[in-house]
């Protein structure tokens, strides 16, 4: 099966699951007449609202659990986390959309009981649905609308588990207490699974996942500190990972001036090394602290993750696009060209100036030494503008007969898609690196 | 930027919630205190001895039971169940 296809099948299984109370509501409930009407309609349209959120809410807990089948139908854990991001933001549509719907039913009634309905009132399955919803609100917010610290968001991210609980609990309680009304046969089982899911799936994540994945133990062997950068070099303690180039790993350094915080970062050594290289630029407030860091400190590494690697195409004829930081996981796939004379490989690398032009000399020497290889630096700078996929073409030729590799940050990534698409390259031959996983 | 599209809908529909549910809350707040604070004064006295008289007594007893019943309704039951009881 091939990664477009794996791809589809992984949508369309998502949204089949998160539509299946709508398939329950017209195979398995009330009779049509039910929703006739305004009060019906707006009733139904809440119901469907709120159990396709509460079911979407549930898989984002499965899809964050790092599973390598996951991994493998979305085609990397980066991509996983895309459909993660986007599943939660619709949840949290579908969650909103929910009360609105309901209380649409009261307010032609009469506009004091709608606000009454809406507030906080005796009947606990009442509030746990608003305690969800505000507790929803409060935490996608800072996921996607402020920019506090990875750690910082990563432990606010954790409460997700305790709201998903209040949404349940919601879900379980409000039929009985309150509504009374008859949704479809078989409710409380459908809301006992999807919650065990969610449950199950979020405890996994948080308490679990660490403690059964076996990290391999690392040490520091080089550091090497150039502006705002480090390349860190670390040799295994006991049995190395199995990598590919262009893979990335979550790496926890035990030092403890430095958060203990896993944090991903590409690999850029080369396939099977024993060794692992990864270079690190100060973009954040934990990259900032690198300096703390010693030879012979000792690292933790889970993984490996993802599939950038050039080998997993069959088109060999292929454009390497890096921007900035971006090259980390380019570096280690060129090494492996040597091994490789079959591909055809343009490496383009555009950065603010020379000095973050990284790896530089030992590209330009490979580019010298291998016919199959060519290095076209990019310095911005001097160029005074950003390469375009213009500038690709009249150097690589007919683009469409390429397949694209592209890392870097992500408005240039998203301006080098619409300008290959624009040129007639199709989005299955276009291979992105996403590492900002926020 | 990632999720910029997603970014965007999710922002315009935090902003259709807090202006629909907001404006619902306060309305519907304002318009019960409304109904709270008329319903007493329909009762007009024009002399103290109407206003001593059992008869009088009576009618502002049964007003200020039912605004009471109705504040007390309020607090107690949800409106759903308050429809199904209608």
């Amino acid at each position: 099966m091939n990664k477009e296809v794996r791809k589809t099948f992984g949508w369309s299984a998502i949204i089949f699951i998160s539509l299946i109370p709508v398939f329950l509501l017209f195979f398995a409930g009330p009779e049509t007449t039910d929703f006739a009407g305004y009060s019906g309609i707006t009733q139904g349209l809440g119901e469907i609202a709120g159990l396709v959120g509460i079911t979407m809410f549930a898989l984002t807990f499965v899809l964050s659990t790092r599973i390598k089948w996951i991994e493998d139908i979305f085609g990397g854990l980066d991509k996983v986390y895309i459909v993660h991001g986007i599943l939660g933001g619709t949840a949290l549509i579908l969650i909103l959309s929910h009360p609105i719907f309901l209380v649409l039913k009261y307010v032609p009634i009469y506009l004091p009981l709608a606000a009454t309905y809406l507030l906080p009132s005796l009947y606990w399955a009442v509030n746990f649905g608003i305690i969800a919803v505000l507790g929803l609100i409060a935490l996608l917010f800072i996921t996607l609308f402020t920019k506090v610290k990875y750690h910082t968001w990563k432990f606010t991210h954790e409460f997700l588990g305790l709201v998903f609980i209040f949404a349940a609990l919601h879900a379980f309680l409000v039929r009985g207490s309150i509504s009374k009304d008859y949704i479809f046969h078989g409710y409380y089982l459908y809301i006992a699974v999807i919650s065990a899911i969610g449950i199950l799936a979020f405890s996994y994540s948080l308490f679990l996942k660490n403690r059964l994945m076996k990290n391999a133990v690392y040490s520091i062997l080089k550091i090497e500190h150039k502006k705002d950068m480090w390349t860190i070099e670390m040799s295994p303690e006991h049995k190395p990972i199995d990598y590919k180039s262009g893979q990335f790993i979550f790496v926890r350094f035990y030092n403890e001036k430095l958060s203990k915080e896993a944090h991903p970062f590409s690999i850029a050594s080369k396939s099977g090394s024993k060794n692992i290289r990864i270079i690190v630029k100060a973009l954040g407030d934990f990259t900032k602290d690198l300096e703390e860091l010693k030879v012979g400190d000792k690292v933790s590494v889970e993984g490996p993750y993802g599939r950038f690697n050039f080998k997993n195409q069959e088109n060999k004829n292929q454009v390497w696009i890096a921007a900035g930081i971006g090259i980390t996981p380019f570096l280690g796939m060129v090494e492996e060209l040597e091994s490789s004379p079959n591909f055809k490989i343009e490496l383009y690398h555009t950065a603010k100036d020379q000095s973050e032009l990284i790896g530089y000399d030992f590209l330009s020497l490979l580019s010298s030494k291998l016919k199959s290889f060519r290095y076209i630096p990019w310095n911005s700078k001097e160029k005074g503008r950003r390469i375009d996929t213009k500038d690709i073409s009249q150097v690589s030729g007919n683009l469409k007969e390429k397949d694209f590799f592209l890392c870097g940050p992500e408005n240039f990534k998203e301006d080098m898609i619409e300008q290959l698409t624009n040129r007639g390259i199709k989005k299955s031959h276009i291979h992105e690196e996403a590492f900002n996983f926020r | 930027m990632r999720f910029k599209k997603l970014k965007t809908t999710v922002a315009i529909a935090l902003i259709i919630f807090i202006l629909v549910i907001g404006s619902i809350v306060i309305i519907g707040l304002v318009q019960a205190a409304k109904n709270q604070n008329h319903t007493p004064q329909r009762l007009t006295v024009t002399n103290v001895n109407q206003a001593n008289s059992p008869q009088v007594n009576k009618n502002t007893n049964n007003v200020q039971t039912q605004v009471q019943t109705q504040q007390q309704s309020q607090i107690i039951f949800h409106p759903m169940i308050r429809t199904m009881a209608s």
